[in-house]
């Protein structure tokens, strides 16, 4: 026998009980492996943002449409390197519910402004090419089990071809390949020119116009010099960092991080009342064999350290359990999650912030008992007075 | 090194209970050779287990001096008290008091914990306590699973495995019936008579005080009775 084997039979002293609290701790840290994880996703986009990527859309917001002129005249500035089109598709595939994050682009110009994309040669002369062509994120040609070469119909919730069809013929050239950004993974790109002379409306514009500048030092001034080159116009610009945007565009949806914060701070709030009032009255029951141990020479640092040690296996074992089933729930739906919301997965650091959290609650709900050990007298646990 | 276990010099021990103190007792001396075996009687309330308390350091003294084979103990911290009681002194109380969740065996191997041996030694130490109070063939069961003179006899396993000098007994044979009193009291004398331990035992049990060599009588606070026997 020794200390640790102790702590474990202590623990296992009230099954039921224990149960319990691992039940409560199990969910908490569920609760917060899967809704951080959800976080990460929404943040995706801020954090793969490049420095030096800026976004220009319509100043009353970005589903009002820019002339697709203004990107010949953004790209002239001085101080900016690239800049594309992006023009949002609104395209599904065979189901409404099957909702692709689709753009219509200048697909040289494209791959400029996002020089991380690296396509094999073959792949990107063939989309190049190709005015049917698309590029498609890895996520998504995994998620509909497509492949180079297949012909795949798109249809869009939001444009419809003079023909009175909402569905457009594609053929797939390209597959996008690029772990450190899973937006990029998620997206589906198809020719400006095609969508331009087939929709039945928006023709000559575009949702967003992306650019990068020489230094993301010059950002500030030409964010100015765009907004101001379009100012009194009738399609007035705003222009922000791609990061800022991106974290704008998440803003639409809500307050994720306080929602997520105040979700998993509640579900805290009530594990650590749960779980430290459990522990004292757990300690309490154990009051005489407490005083026992302290007869036989068990000091008070070392009764407090055993039921420390007690709280912290609880809170460790349970956070383990809920961060695990998080983590497998989420890779075995993360298919599936990503085309919602590229990015979401459970991250080391995710992990770590968890364990880190584990610990505090270990600490925090065992701290009363433990002092309640170290300074319990002998006598008065005996009931000897 | 003093041939006393135990000196008590003018020990008072008072409680404060609102406004009313409670002297439990008053200038009390006290010798207790190495190797006596002494029954402490007395009626209830007349302090007994408080001195049987003071004497193994758990409670603390008003006034005066306790002495331990010459060093005073009365003056020690918390720390120091647990390494002197570990090292020296073993308690078997009424109610055997053992670990619910810990077999016969674990329950003995506790207080080794505490020393440095081996998990192998400690196995060997345990054994040999448990086969001296005749329970080596139940070291695996449970306090629940065993009659209340085997969880005594257990108990009495407990407070020998580490070998200390003294053992100090809050009516050991309070909770049993004649037959496994009798035998409990029996292993005390033997470790009083062939392992040379001090044994101090307080009862109400006149039983009990006959297998002491002397029997002393407390009652409100002063030795009234000092009996010796043959």
């Amino acid at each position: 026998m020794n200390h640790a084997l102790l702590v474990t039979k202590n623990i296992g002293r009230r099954k039921l009980r224990t149960v319990l609290l691992l039940i409560a701790i199990f969910i908490a840290f569920l609760l917060f492996g899967a809704l951080e994880s959800f976080l990460q996703g929404f943040n995706a986009g801020q954090n793969s943002a490049a420095a030096d990527r800026l976004v220009t859309v319509n100043k009353i917001n970005f589903t009002v449409p820019l002339p697709i002129s203004y990107v010949d005249r953004i790209r002239d500035l001085p101080g900016i390197t690239h800049a594309t089109s992006q023009s949002f598709f609104g395209g599904f595939y065979q189901d409404p519910k099957n909702f692709l994050l689709m753009f219509a682009t200048d697909p040289q110009a494209y791959l400029q402004v996002y020089p991380k994309i690296v396509l094999p040669p073959e792949q990107r002369t063939a989309w190049l090419n190709d005015r049917r062509g698309i590029a498609v994120g890895r996520i998504v040609a995994n998620k509909n089990h497509w492949k180079i070469g297949d012909h795949i119909p798109i249809s869009s919730s939001i444009f419809s071809r003079a023909d009175g069809s909402h569905s457009w013929d594609f053929n797939l050239d390209a597959i996008i390949n690029l772990p450190e950004d899973s937006q990029r993974e998620s997206v589906v790109l198809m020719h400006h020119k095609y969508f331009d002379e087939t929709v039945t409306f928006a023709r000559d514009t575009t949702s967003m116009i992306v650019f990068t500048t020489a230094s993301p030092k010059l950002n500030d001034s030409i964010e100015k010099q765009v907004d101001a080159m379009f100012a009194n116009s009738p399609y007035e610009t705003s222009t922000d960092t791609a990061a800022a945007f991106n974290k704008a565009f998440v803003a639409q949806v809500g307050n994720i991080a306080l929602i997520v914060t105040l979700v998993v701070s509640t579900a805290f709030a009530a594990i650590l009342l749960i779980v430290g009032n459990t522990m004292v009255m757990a300690i309490r029951e154990r009051t005489r064999e407490i005083g026992v141990l302290k007869t036989l020479g068990f000091s008070g640092p070392v009764i407090s350290a055993q039921i420390l040690a007690e709280s912290m296996l609880l809170a460790l074992f349970g956070a383990a359990l809920g961060l695990g089933t998080a983590w497998l729930a989420l890779a075995a739906t993360r298919r599936y999650l990503e085309a919602l919301i590229p990015g979401v997965h459970m991250t080391g650091a995710i992990l770590a912030a968890g364990l880190g959290w584990a610990i505090v609650l270990g600490l925090v709900t065992g701290a009363v008992p433990a002092w309640s050990g170290l300074r319990l007298r002998i006598v008065s646990a005996l009931g000897r007075r | 090194m003093s041939d006393f276990s135990f000196q008590l010099r003018k020990v008072s021990k008072r409680f404060v209970k609102g406004k009313e103190t409670i002297t439990i007792f008053d200038n009390l001396d006290l010798d207790i050779p190495a190797q006596d075996y002494v029954a402490i009687m007395g009626p209830s309330g007349s302090g007994k287990t408080t001195l049987l308390n003071v004497l193994g350091g758990i409670d603390q003294v008003t006034s005066g001096e306790v002495l331990f084979n010459g060093q005073r103990v009365d003056t020690l911290n918390e720390g120091q008290l647990s390494r002197w009681r570990a090292a020296n002194v073993g308690f078997i109380f009424q109610f055997y008091n053992l670990m619910p969740v810990l077999t016969a065996a674990q329950n003995v191997e506790l207080p080794l914990l505490l020393t440095k041996l081996g998990s192998k030694d400690r196995r060997r130490h345990v054994a040999t306590a448990l086969d001296l109070v005749g329970l080596g063939d139940r070291s695996k069961h449970y306090p629940r699973e065993m009659s209340g003179g085997q969880q005594q006899r257990v108990a009495i396993a407990r407070a020998i495995v580490s070998d200390p000098k003294v053992l100090l007994c809050d009516e050991p044979t309070g909770d049993l019936d004649r037959t496994t009193a009798d035998e409990v009291l029996e292993i005390l004398a033997l470790l009083n008579r062939e392992h040379s331990k001090t044994v101090i035992v307080v009862t109400h049990d006149p039983e009990a005080a006959n297998h002491a060599k002397r029997t002393l009588h407390l009652n409100k606070g002063i030795f009234v009775e000092r009996t010796k026997l043959a």
